[in-house]
C-alpha cells in the first residue's frame, strides 16, 4: 500500500509537478496551465503503460542518458567558470550542515531535511529500486546487490553534490521554502541561469524527459504492488493505470508544498517496512556475498575482460 | 552437422521477440480475399501520439502571434513534431494491410515478395512471454505461416489467445493447410 501512495506522491505527482514548474519557470507559463502539461503527460504516460506497443518510452530511454551527460556539462561549466567559489560553497554547505542555517530545527532539522532529500532523490533503503532489479534474470541476485550500490553513489555524491555546488555558488536559496519562492526544480534552474541564460531551456528539455522516464519506471513499481494486493487480471490493472494518469493531471495542477508532503510521508512510510526487511534479511544477504566473493576468489566465478 | 541440419528451421522458435498485449488485428474472410484488419485499440494506441504531436503544434502555431512567446512555440513546436512523428511512423504499418488473394493467387503484406498461395505450406502457432522494464510481463502470440522453401512470415502477433486461435482455425481453412500448434509452457 504505501509503495503504490510513493508511487502516486514521489513517482508520479511531484514529477508531474516539478516538469511543469520548470516550463513555468522557462517559458513563463501560468501555473494554471499546469492541466495542459498533465494531460500531455497523462496521455504518453497512458500509450506507454498500456503495454506491448513500440512506444516513446524506448525513444525516452535512448535520450535520457544524453540528457543526464548535458545536465553534468552544464554544472561542470558553472562550477568551473566559478571555480574561485568552489571552496567557499563547500564551507557554506557543511556550516549549513551543522548549524542547519535556513531549515527550521537547527543541526536536527538539518539533518531530517537532508535524509529526506537523499532518500527521495537515490531511493536508498525505500525498496523501489529493489522490484526492478529483482526483474533481473541472473544466477547471482548478490550481483544485482552489487550493482545497485553504485546508484546512490552517482547520483547523491555525484550529482547532488555537483547541483549543491552550483545552488549554492549561485546564491538563490533563499526561501521562503513554501513554492512562493524559488524552490525544487525552478531554484536549480535560477541556478544554473545564473552563469548562462540557455541553460534554463536545456534543463527544461531534461527535467520534462526524466520526469517522465522516472514516471514510466515509479509506474511499474506501483502497478507492481497493485496486483499484490488486488490480484493479476486485466481489470485491476487498468484500474491502476487509469488511476495513475489521473494523478499526473492532479500533480501537474496543485501546489508543490501539497505534493513534496505528501510524498514524502508515502516514501517515509515506504521505508520503515522495507528496512525492518532489510534487517531481517541481513544475515542471508551476508552470507550470499560471502559465498559470492569466495567463489570469485577461488576462480569458479569468472571475471571477464575485453 | 551435415549439410541438411544446417537448413532446418526451427517451428518452435518465434519470429518476433515483442508484440501488443491487447488484440491488434483480426482476420476478415470476405469470398476469396483474407485480410488483417487492425482493431480499434490499436489504431487508438498510435492516433495517442498524432493527437498529442498535432496539439502541441497547433499550441505552438498559435503562439507565434506573441512575438514574446517563440521560445515556447519552439520547444512545444519541436516536441509536437517528435511526438506526432513517431505516431505516423507506428500508424504506418496499420494501414498497409496484409491480404490473401485468391484471385491473385497472393499474400501480400507489403514487405515479403513474391509469396504465392500455392507455395504456402502450413500455418504455426508459437507463443513467448514478452517481458518490459516498464510493465508486468505478458503471454503473447504469433501465427506464421510457413512456405515450402522454408521462408517463416509472421502474419499475427498479439496478445489475444482465443481469437488468434479463432483466426488461425479460418485462415487455415482458407487456405486449404494445415494449422500447426507450437505453443509451450515457459518457465521464466
Amino acid at each position: 500500500m504505501t509503495c503504490i501512495l510513493a508511487a502516486l506522491g514521489a513517482g508520479n505527482m511531484f514529477q508531474a509537478n516539478q516538469a511543469h514548474a520548470m516550463l513555468s519557470y522557462a517559458f513563463d507559463v501560468p501555473s494554471e496551465f499546469g492541466v495542459i502539461t498533465g494531460l500531455v503527460l497523462a496521455a504518453l504516460v497512458f500509450s506507454v503503460i498500456v503495454g506491448g506497443m513500440p512506444s516513446i518510452a524506448s525513444v525516452t530511454e535512448k535520450i535520457v542518458p544524453w540528457m543526464a551527460a548535458l545536465y553534468v556539462g552544464m554544472a561542470l561549466i558553472v562550477i568551473i567558470s566559478n571555480i574561485g567559489q568552489v571552496g567557499a560553497a563547500f564551507g557554506a554547505i557543511i556550516e549549513g550542515a551543522f548549524t542547519g542555517a535556513g531549515v527550521a530545527g537547527g543541526f536536527i532539522g538539518a539533518l531530517i531535511q537532508g535524509l529526506k532529500r537523499a532518500t527521495f532523490s537515490n531511493e536508498a533503503g525505500v525498496g523501489s529500486a529493489a522490484i526492478a532489479h529483482s526483474a533481473v534474470k541472473t544466477k547471482e541476485p548478490i550481483t544485482e546487490g552489487l550493482v545497485s550500490l553504485l546508484e546512490p553513489f552517482v547520483d547523491t555524491v555525484v550529482i547532488c553534490t555537483m547541483t549543491a555546488l552550483v545552488i549554492t555558488i549561485a546564491g538563490l536559496n533563499v526561501g521562503p521554502y513554501d513554492g512562493s519562492g524559488l524552490t525544487g526544480v525552478t531554484l536549480t534552474a535560477a541556478s544554473f541561469t545564473e552563469t548562462a541564460g540557455i541553460f534554463k531551456y536545456l534543463l527544461a528539455l531534461a527535467v520534462v524527459l526524466f520526469a517522465f522516464s522516472t514516471m514510466i519506471s515509479w509506474s511499474y513499481y506501483g502497478l507492481k504492488s497493485w496486483t499484490y494486493l488486488f490480484g493479476e487480471g486485466k481489470g485491476p490493472e487498468l484500474a491502476f493505470k487509469l488511476l495513475f494518469c489521473l494523478f499526473v493531471v492532479i500533480g501537474a495542477t496543485i501546489q508543490f508544498g501539497a505534493v513534496i508532503d505528501f510524498s514524502d510521508a508515502a516514501l517515509f512510510a515506504m521505508s520503515i517496512f522495507n528496512i525492518v526487511g532489510l534487517y531481517l534479511l541481513m544475515p542471508v544477504v551476508k552470507k550470499e556475498l560471502h559465498s559470492f566473493i569466495a567463489r570469485v576468489k577461488s576462480g569458479e566465478i569468472k571475471a571477464y575482460k575485453k | 552437422m551435415n549439410e541438411h541440419d544446417s537448413c532446418l528451421v526451427s517451428l518452435q522458435r518465434t519470429i518476433l521477440k515483442n508484440g501488443p498485449e491487447f488484440l491488434s488485428h483480426k482476420l476478415v474472410i470476405k469470398g476469396d480475399l483474407a485480410y488483417l484488419k487492425p482493431t480499434l485499440s490499436a489504431m487508438s494506441f498510435c492516433m495517442i501520439y498524432i493527437v498529442v504531436g498535432v496539439f502541441l503544434l497547433g499550441l505552438a502555431v498559435r503562439l507565434l502571434s506573441f512575438p514574446d512567446r517563440y521560445d515556447l512555440a519552439i520547444f512545444l513546436g519541436g516536441f509536437g513534431i517528435a511526438i506526432g512523428t513517431f505516431g505516423m511512423a507506428l500508424i504506418k504499418p496499420f494501414l498497409r494491410r496484409s491480404s490473401f488473394d485468391k484471385e491473385k493467387n497472393s499474400f501480400n503484406n507489403h514487405k515479403d515478395r513474391n509469396v504465392k498461395l500455392g507455395h504456402i505450406v502450413s500455418l504455426q502457432i508459437n507463443n513467448k512471454i514478452v517481458q518490459s522494464k516498464h510493465g508486468l510481463s505478458y503471454g503473447c502470440y504469433e501465427l506464421n505461416l510457413l512456405t515450402q522453401h522454408g521462408r517463416r512470415i509472421n502474419i499475427l502477433n498479439h496478445g489475444d489467445e482465443q481469437q488468434l486461435l479463432h483466426d488461425a482455425e479460418q485462415l487455415g481453412y482458407f487456405l486449404h493447410v494445415e494449422v500447426k500448434d507450437y505453443r509451450r509452457e515457459i518457465i521464466l
